[in-house]
């Protein structure tokens, strides 16, 4: 695989240098940058297969890379030092990212996970979805990508009606009354959903406060979905169940 | 083995046990044959068993007075118990059961009722026999696509000890509790009790008895079997006659995980001296010779004068003085309650904020020496895992960075992983982390940094000096609703009556305290035993699951 570096501090990208070399023979790293405009022109010349891209770089982000690059031809893997509002971005593209310091056993999977996908070549159309979600100063409605085995859907969030765990997948009810199998663990979902006013009645239950219709009180508590389903609250949660249902 | 005959049938309806009612001990029959009970549940069930002829005696249904749908049997020196039920339903199709032996060990797991014989609405079920030596024995009765278990039957056959009284206080309401939500600084909502009042401390002190107390609160250890302690209150008056009085309390969990229980104060109405026991009981009958700690005190009330002259006098000098100090005592006591409520509201609300702080506390001590140990990886060479090390650092940092408010059990896991390998670089000790299968470990939340105090403590106070030879072992189980964590050592244990400065236990004891104000419903349970062969934390979250 045919690989850029991009970051604006020379030790991180030493740091990677090494830690592909000693875990990832099957990546080659055919140019290194810590601008976006030198990144830019290598990206132009070389054509990589995969990209590294630290997000925040000064006062440029990786994503203004992504935006100067008309054709995404290449698979990326986002580095941050930090989990922010950047990484929430790449989350909800269901786009791959490694914190700093990168952990090799990490790397190593983020890397098969690139390889696989770049033989599918699933890659374009998330990267223009996570910048057109960036782009949009305020985003009326957020979308989140969510990744099946063949495709991806892109669903606006007021449509999710209600996820609910099973192990460590999530089954996805919509408003169209479609259910979505995803594998990822509902954790994953409710902490990028919660900010968004989404509810954690149950441990496997997460639910979308639009689509309640009342609170029952049989069984010590239970949510009442538009469609007639009843959601169990757990509960340490009921406290916090009604105060926000109360508001 | 031979059974005896006995043959009982008490119905009773759902509300009537379900209340406090006053149980009754029954005495082992002395008929030969076999030893039957039935006991009538609810309009679903009615409870049959059998138990041995070496049982010596068998309770009423006792309610529990820490969950209204959980009822115990005590038995005495039972040694096998055979259980049966009639179900009255049209199907079986929906029920399930679970037995359980010490409500931790499964014996059966969400089993479909067999039947025995039916009747037209009704089935007859056998769930088997089960040695109950020392042991509590629970059913568990449910219905498939309810969350929450239907009933809950426990038969008790342990030991009895006395429990010691840890206070006895009188309390003096001003203002009753008041409920109320409060939107805190985050915006989220908390619910805060407010009251305003005044306790008094019994232990061997003395009270003046009068009407504006409100009532005594008496407070023990946390028990497992707190359904069958009763308070039992002694006076003896000025002929020296004693007169007893046994009160059935209804104990629950305070903020500190012991438990409490109010008395109602007209118990301290008469003058004389006092003994307030806690002792085990069922009806009027101690279940145990053993003795407990007491608490002692006088009752005094106010006196009446003797002559008429000095009431009169009295009365007009109290009236003067009366005049001029009550509107000014009015003045002083309302700015107090007024004070006092700001001030308990702005406790509560602190509570939170402390939590944040208490929770965001890795102890630097750890950082520097985590760092030193990956130098040390560095300057031997070992890249890889200094690479591996440091991963696992930042994981930690940034999990208390994150300061998020609950985590999975999975992550907890892998947290205390992350740390337990960093502190095995620096001592070489040997760890497990064991959840049992029954937990959803992905979904199952956790408030953040509960447990790595405890484990911190463990290494350092338990196994450093072990090297090689310690041992520390965490496991998550589910005790039916409860949720167990428990850290267990080999070190040379501390103790625990102890107050020490070591800001671990503290900080963690507070943050305890401070979970049980907001998560009133499900309080936390924490309990610590220590000797030289090691130490036990265990943290109970009570209907957690």
């Amino acid at each position: 695989m045919r690989t850029i570096l991009v970051d604006d501090e020379r030790a991180n990208l030493e740091n990677l240098q090494v830690l592909l070399a000693k875990n990832c023979p099957e990546v080659k790293v055919v140019a290194i940058a810590n601008n976006i405009n030198d990144a830019f022109e290598k990206v132009k010349l070389h054509r990589p297969d995969l990209l590294f891209l630290d997000i925040q770089m000064g006062k440029t982000t990786g994503f203004d890379l992504l935006n100067l690059l008309p054709e995404k031809t290449f698979e990326v893997i986002f580095v941050t030092a930090y989990d922010n509002y950047g990484i929430q971005a790449v989350k909800f593209a269901a786009l791959d990212y490694l914190l700093k310091p990168v952990d090799p056993d990490e790397l190593i999977a983020a890397v098969s996970k690139a390889k696989e996908r770049i033989t599918n070549k699933m890659n374009s159309e998330q990267l223009s979805f996570l910048l057109n979600q960036i782009k949009r100063s305020e985003p009326a409605v957020p979308k989140i990508a969510l990744p099946q085995q063949h495709e991806i859907r892109y669903v606006s969030i007021d449509d999710i009606v209600r996820c609910v765990a099973d192990n460590t997948y999530t089954f996805f009810y919509l408003s169209t009354d479609e259910k979505i199998l995803i594998s990822k663990p509902l954790k994953e979902y409710a902490d990028l959903l919660k900010p968004q006013g989404f509810i954690r009645a149950h441990q496997s239950h997460l639910v979308n406060p639009k689509y309640v219709k009342s609170w029952l009180k049989e069984d010590g508590g239970t949510l009442l979905m538009n469609n007639g389903h009843k959601i169990p609250v757990s509960k340490p949660n009921r406290e916090m169940v009604k105060a926000v249902l109360g508001k | 083995m031979k059974k005896l005959l006995f043959s009982w049938i008490l119905i009773l309806s759902f509300q009537s046990y379900a209340q406090v009612r006053l149980d009754t001990l029954y005495n082992r029959p002395f008929e030969k044959g076999s030893q039957y009970w039935s006991y009538g549940m609810s309009s679903k069930y009615t409870f049959t068993f059998t138990v041995d002829n070496e049982t010596k005696n068998v309770s009423s249904i006792i309610a529990d007075p820490l969950s209204a749908r959980r009822s115990v049997i005590y038995l005495d020196r039972a040694k096998n118990i055979s259980l049966m039920c009639w179900i009255y339903a049209k199907s079986l199709d929906n029920f399930r059961y679970t037995i359980l032996e010490n409500d931790s060990v499964i014996l059966a797991k969400d089993v479909i009722p067999r039947t025995v014989s039916k009747n037209k609405n009704s089935y007859y079920i056998d769930f088997g026999r089960f040695n109950i030596v020392d042991k509590t024995i629970s059913i568990v009765f449910y219905e498939k696509n309810k969350s929450e278990s239907d009933y809950k039957f426990a038969f008790y056959n342990k030991d009895v000890k006395p429990v010691d009284l840890l206070s006895a206080q009188v309390i003096e309401v001003f203002k009753n509790p008041e409920i109320k939500n409060f939107k805190n600084k985050e915006g989220k909502f908390v619910r805060r009790e407010v009251t305003t009042g005044k306790v008094l401390t019994l232990n061997n002190g003395s009270i003046l008895f009068s009407k504006n107390l409100s009532y005594v609160e008496i407070k023990i250890k946390p028990v497992e079997n707190v359904f069958l302690y009763k308070v039992l209150l002694q006076r003896i008056n000025n002929s020296s006659e004693v007169i007893s009085k046994l009160v059935q309390p209804s104990w629950n969990y305070d903020s500190e995980g012991n438990m409490v229980a109010k008395l109602d104060i007209d118990n301290l109405s008469k003058e004389g001296k006092y003994e307030l026991e806690i002792i085990p009981a069922i009806g009027f009958r101690r279940l145990t010779s053993n003795k407990a700690k007491k608490i002692i005190f006088d009752v005094s009330t106010e006196k009446l004068f003797s002559t008429k002259q000095l009431i009169t006098s009295a009365l007009l000098f109290s009236l003067i003085v009366g005049a001029i100090t009550g509107g000014l005592a009015v003045y002083v006591k309302n700015k107090q309650i007024k004070e006092k409520v700001a001030e308990q509201a702005k406790q509560k609300e602190v509570a939170q904020l402390k939590l944040n702080s208490v929770r965001s506390q890795l102890n630097p001590h750890f950082l520097f020496n985590a760092l030193a140990g990956i130098q040390n990886l560095m300057n031997k060479n070992e890249i890889d895992n200094a690479n591996r090390y440091l991963s696992k650092f930042a994981r930690l940092t940034r999990n208390v960075l994150d300061s998020k408010e609950l985590i999975s059990l999975t992550e907890e896991k892998t947290l205390l992983d992350d740390y337990l390998q960093m502190e095995q670089l620096r001592f070489g000790f040997q760890y497990k982390i064991n959840a049992s299968t029954d937990l959803d470990k992905e979904n199952i939340e956790i408030p953040a940094m509960l447990l790595q105090p405890f484990v911190e403590n463990a290494v350092k106070h338990g196994i450093a000096e072990k090297s090689n030879d310690g041992e520390i072992t965490v496991t998550f189980e589910k005790q039916v609703s409860n949720l167990v964590l428990k850290i267990s050592d080999n070190g040379k244990g501390f103790d625990t009556t102890q107050t020490y400065n070591g800001l671990g236990l503290a900080l963690s004891k507070n943050r305890i305290s401070l979970l049980n104000t907001i998560y009133k419903e499900t309080p936390f349970i924490l309990d610590i035993q220590s000797d030289t062969n090691g130490t036990t934390v265990t943290i109970t979250l009570t209907q957690w699951l």
